[in-house]
């Protein structure tokens, strides 16, 4: 399967980034702001090629990489559970540097500061791509479906969900447990396509790598955040002049785009209005001052 | 054991002096200032170059790299913060938007700055650095520095947010930016001011980290602002006397793991404490009832 010159490794590397995405989108989408999945992607990545190291089977390995994501993420949602908005946002970036800080000094079980290479175990393109569109599938059919319009009114109205006898606590473990997952899956694929991973898979540029690809593409549902993997993956490749750069222009789309077009590509391609009509909240009784004074300085 | 005292009453310091900004731009305008890190190392930055290129006396260049710090801050507000401010009615979309713009600003300053630089870490070169015994202890006169600017700044502020007008009006806006409005405040004025002082404090303890330990690179300023974090968790939002005091608690733990423990988990501290406050202390050691935190 080859089409403007996507070869083998470029897809692998894009269904990697997509899977990683999906883990900050699926969250983000909820209402949560967790960047959780970034530490799962180096939990997962480290227990495959760990368990590939020691002999056992791949796909064994992989699961092992994913469920071990799941828990961690879980159990970090337990612990998180009383967080809000930018509480969590903070406590999720110290919990994926201090994943970084643990691999680099676990000693010969994560290779230290240089990270794990050679890692026998491997994946074909083929089953790369049924992992991909499989995921892809299944967040369509959970968006589409009840518990992914559950998520939407626990994100625009904690009350009004909670009349409506939705269990947040249960939904916020619920969305941890999968963005976990998900950051484990990723990881588990990463060591398997390039058999090597290192401390810095958890670390400030991923996350920035990571969150421009969702804010890039849209995080109100996983298209934006396929489209941001894909455009992300695909065009530092394409414009390699730029080189060290890219770091800039990463900060410059994740600022424009954060503020004029909060809905990412998704939002610009379908109707402009719709996104706003949704995500505004409905009028109040009293117009927020806010709201009256735009641009005024007075 | 003294000497490590010395050591932890220092990096308390320069854990105040960097988280109170970041406190005063989150706990009154709601902005999580990701790139306080950034602005950290421009204040270094500037400072290096001034002296070591231009060769600027020391105090010249510092107060211009302070300003320079903070008014990059204050253009961040006044181009993007006041925009997001402005546009997006919902609470959660303002701050998403606000977290999602300031990690973009962080990544371009930090990347100009590492092109800059060439990637080698940069100090002050020409700061003359003496020794003096205090009580038997060795303490440069950098730490005294240190010790000293926060200790006149931190009260400073402190006096500043509750007593002066400036101060309440910050206070009310961190209430409720509508009632501010209503009651003549003027809310951009001040959310200007407020950026300026926060991104002149994390250039100031930029300056001071870097007269201390000789060197510094971009990494430095994404190691503070995550001890920062765990500065504000600990010590609850705005609060100037509960972010001074989770300062020295994380800075004492910290300098006792590197001393007497694994000196390689340093970084770990920040993120234990994170977790233990959650755990039995969930609205932070100083706030007041709350079981939550949005």
């Amino acid at each position: 399967m080859t089409f403007l010159n996507f070869d083998a490794a470029l897809i692998s590397s894009i269904v990697v980034y997509a899977l990683l995405a999906f883990s900050v989108q699926v969250p983000l989408r909820a209402g949560v702001f967790s960047l959780g999945g970034i530490g799962c992607f180096a939990v997962g990545g480290y227990t495959t090629a760990i368990l590939s190291i020691h002999g056992v089977p791949t796909p064994l390995a992989l699961v092992a990489g994913v469920a071990l994501g799941g828990v961690v993420s879980f159990l970090l949602a337990l612990v998180l559970v009383r967080l809000r908005s930018l509480y969590l946002a903070m406590a999720t970036v110290a919990f994926v540097i201090i994943v970084g800080v643990v691999a680099a000094n676990a000693g010969d079980l994560t290779g230290g500061s240089l990270g794990l290479f050679a890692v026998p175990g491997s994946i074909g393109l083929g089953t790369i791509e049924i992992i991909g569109i499989a995921v892809a599938l299944l967040l369509f059919a959970l968006e589409r479906y009840v518990s992914g319009r559950s998520v939407v009114v626990a994100r625009e109205d904690e009350d009004l969900a909670n009349s409506l006898g939705i269990d947040i606590g249960r939904q916020r473990r619920m969305m941890f447990a999968v963005s976990g997952m998900l950051g484990g899956l990723a990881g588990g694929c990463h060591v398997l396509t390039v058999a090597t991973i290192a401390p810095e898979t958890a670390g400030f540029s991923m996350i920035i790598l990571v969150l421009t690809m969702v804010i890039l593409g849209g995080f109100g549902t996983w298209v934006g955040a396929a489209i941001g993997a894909v455009v992300l993956t695909w065009l530092p490749l394409e414009i390699s002049s730029l080189g060290d750069w890219w770091p800039v222009i990463y900060g410059l789309m994740l600022t424009v785009m954060a503020v004029y077009a909060p809905a990412g590509i998704v939002g610009l391609l379908s109707r402009p209005t719709r996104w706003l009509r949704h995500s505004l909240p409905r009028p109040r009784s009293t117009p927020q001052p806010n709201e009256v004074s735009i641009g005024g300085d007075t | 054991m003294g000497q490590q005292l010395i050591n932890a009453i220092v990096l308390g310091s320069i854990l105040t002096l960097f988280s109170l900004g970041l406190s005063l731009a989150w706990g009154s305008l709601d902005v999580l200032n990701m790139s306080h890190g950034a602005l950290f190392v421009v204040g270094a930055f500037i400072a290096s170059k001034l002296v070591d290129s231009g060769g600027m006396p020391f105090v010249l260049a510092a107060v211009i790299a302070i300003i320079a710090a903070g008014l990059l801050a204050a253009l961040v507000e006044l181009l993007i913060l006041r925009r997001i401010r402005t546009t997006f009615p919902s609470r959660r979309q303002r701050e998403l938007s606000t977290l999602v713009a300031t990690v973009g600003v962080g990544t371009i300053v930090d990347e100009l700055i590492r092109s800059e630089s060439e990637g080698v870490p940069f100090g002050i070169p020409s700061f003359a650095v003496e020794r003096h015994d205090v009580l038997g202890l060795s303490v440069s006169n950098v730490q005294i520095m240190i010790v000293v600017v926060t200790f006149v700044l931190a009260i400073a502020i402190d006096r500043f947010m509750r007593r002066s007008r400036q101060g309440r009006a910050i206070r009310t806006i961190a209430f409720d930016s509508g009632i501010a409005e209503t009651m003549g405040i003027r809310v951009n004025s001040v959310a200007a001011g407020t950026m300026f002082v926060s991104g002149a404090l994390a250039g100031l303890a930029g300056i001071l980290v870097t007269l201390n330990v000789s060197g510094i690179d971009v990494q430095t300023g994404h190691q503070y602002l995550l001890i920062a974090f765990a500065v504000i968790i600990v010590g609850g939002v705005g609060s100037v006397r509960g972010a001074i005091a989770a300062a020295f608690l994380i800075a004492l733990a910290q300098t006792a793991v590197v001393a007497y423990g694994p000196a390689q988990w340093q970084a770990g501290v920040a993120f234990i404490f994170i977790l233990a406050v959650l755990i039995f202390r969930p609205g932070g050691l100083f706030a007041r009832v709350q079981a939550e935190r949005s």
